[in-house]
């Protein structure tokens, strides 16, 4: 039991990170219909945002959540200009153009952090009280790793809330599955997808700034987590955010138990449990999104 | 003179060389039922999509109730009072006919500020809920509220349509073809329910049709549209004597014979 509860944790810690990530690139993939490489910058830059305020500070939770909530928005609002500027003006071609601008997009906040911030490793201390570890059956598991679970359960439930059982979440799937019928209804859907985009912007800085305590600080984390997230997102079907939610938690789970029973070649469970769901799958474990309810 | 709902001035509209509107200009009174009919390809369609904004007009210019339109976005028009439905019916065809009809009211309820946020953030507001029992009566489609839109017949996911764009409270209502492609019974059905809407919510409309039968019962003014141009407007009796109108349908088009 011992044994595997170590595993099992970090496995879902895992799993929640890459979904903080992957909740906002589905969503935004889901009404909107783009893949947004630049998603990833922006959690780094949450992350960046986050230590930026706190630095090497040890804040009180409440403070430490506070400021991150605060670089959410800030970051949705900067997200809301790039829209209106840039994204928009790729709705109408081919999806190709959309994805090299949001890739260069990834490239200039990837420069502008190097920039900034340096190349060095930081490090942001964990709130207080939750940076020590806690004991459940037996085993010391990281107290922060049960906030990061805790964090992607939250927004899962929050945004099946929101997405299917709110009013305005009718709304959000009816100008995702047909927008121009839902202009027929007096609905300005182009703030809709202002509003989307810089929402999921919201969810990526949030989620960076959760997770900053439990990673290393670097300007390349950008990379590496939009290409898990996208793993994550393509798995549990493009744009169905339920199915990225199970998709990170099988990936994840497969990925640190991989790690334990094949420590050779840490890493390479993901990308084969993934390659091998989408051979047998190839629109994702959960073909419908958020049109279809 | 009464009340003009839509003033259309000298309206052109290109698609590349393809001359769809050729100096268009037509008037409908406030409270009248307008039939535009006309060969297919004459540009019916375009005509109304310049009216409700999803293509816009390269000249002329479109005034509804004394403010100009011309350049609006579409989803102002619908805010303003411009209500429309397809040929091909437009809906949500994984929604139940209900929930169709809650976002659309939802919609209305949100540009009209019913909405109240945080209150009706998770539930819908008492309006919506109480407004879709009222409009499901109204269109007749109250025993299939809990149907799912796809499996829905042609006719009755034209009739859900209607009931959205009832739901905008239109002052103006824009009908492309209401009884294309429905049954002998559907369409009586169709045009029954057109004239009792129209007699109950007193509001103007204009639709396009090519069944002269209900073109007939419905018109109280006819105008009739040929390749791009204007070529007649009137009331109905007139409409079927003017020889221009003869001429364009008996001279070029054998199946109307409604005419003759």
């Amino acid at each position: 039991m011992e044994t595997l509860f170590l595993p099992l944790v970090n496995g879902l810690t895992w799993a929640m990170m890459v979904f903080l990530v992957a909740s906002g690139l589905s969503l935004v993939f889901g009404v909107l219909k783009i893949l947004n490489f630049a998603h990833g910058g922006f959690f780094m830059l949450g992350v960046y945002l986050t230590y930026t305020f706190i630095r090497n500070h040890a804040l009180s939770p409440l403070k430490f959540f506070l400021i991150v909530f605060l670089c959410g928005i800030i970051l949705a609002i900067i997200g809301a200009i790039l829209e209106r500027l840039i994204i928009r003006r790729f709705y109408q071609l081919d999806e190709a153009y959309m994805l090299i601008a949001t890739y260069a997009l990834l490239l200039v906040i990837e420069g502008s952090v190097e920039g900034i911030w340096g190349l060095q490793f930081l490090a942001l201390p964990s709130p207080k009280g939750l940076g020590g570890g806690t004991e459940i059956f037996n085993t010391i598991i990281p107290s922060y790793s049960l906030v990061i679970i805790a964090a992607g359960v939250a927004v899962a439930v929050l945004l099946n809330l929101l997405i299917n059982r709110s009013p305005a979440g009718k709304i959000i799937r009816a100008a995702a599955g047909d927008p121009d019928m839902t202009s027929a209804l007096g609905i300005n859907v182009p703030i809709i997808y202002t509003m989307i985009f810089a929402f999921g912007i919201f969810l990526a800085a949030i989620g960076g700034g959760i997770g900053a305590p439990n990673q290393a600080i670097t300007p390349t984390m950008a990379s590496s987590f939009i290409i898990q997230a996208f793993g994550v997102v393509v798995v549990g079907g493009l744009g169905n955010i339920g199915g990225a939610f199970l998709a990170a938690i099988i990936l994840g789970l497969v990925d640190s138990f991989g790690t334990i029973y094949l420590p050779q070649i840490p890493g390479i469970a993901f990308y084969a449990a993934m390659a091998l769901i989408l051979l047998v799958k190839p629109h994702g474990l959960f073909e419908s999104s958020i049109s279809t309810k | 003179m009464s009340d003009i709902v839509l003033e259309i001035r000298d309206i052109e509209k290109y698609y590349h060389q393809f001359k769809a509107l050729d100096g268009v200009s037509l008037c409908l009174e406030a409270g009248e039922i307008r039939v535009l009919i006309g060969p297919n390809g004459a540009g019916k369609t375009t005509l109304f999509s310049v009216i409700s904004g999803e293509n816009l007009a390269n000249e002329g210019a479109v005034v509804y109730r004394g403010r100009d339109i011309t350049r609006q976005v579409s989803w102002k028009r619908v805010q303003m009072g411009i209500g429309r439905c397809f040929q091909v019916a437009r809906v949500f065809p994984d929604m139940s006919v209900e929930e169709s009809l809650y976002v659309a009211l939802q919609a209305y309820a949100g540009w009209q500020k019913k909405v109240r946020v945080p209150r009706d953030f998770f539930r819908p507001p008492r309006y919506v809920l109480e407004k879709t029992g009222a409009i499901l009566d109204e269109i007749g489609l109250t025993d299939k509220r809990n149907i799912y839109v796809k499996t829905l017949s042609h006719g009755d996911k034209k009739r859900l349509e209607l009931a959205m764009a009832l739901a905008q409270e239109p002052d103006l209502l824009l009908l492309d073809e209401p009884t294309a492609g429905m049954s002998p019974e559907e369409t009586r059905d169709t045009v029954n329910l057109i004239k009792r809407l129209h007699s109950n919510r007193r509001f103007t409309v204009f639709l396009t049709e090519h069944d002269m039968d209900v073109v007939f019962s419905l018109a109280d003014n006819i105008s009739v549209l040929y390749y791009g141009r204007l070529v007649a407007s009137g009331k109905p009796e007139e409409i079927r004597k003017d020889p221009a109108v003869q001429e364009v349908y008996l001279g070029k088009e054998g199946d109307f014979d409604a005419f003759s």
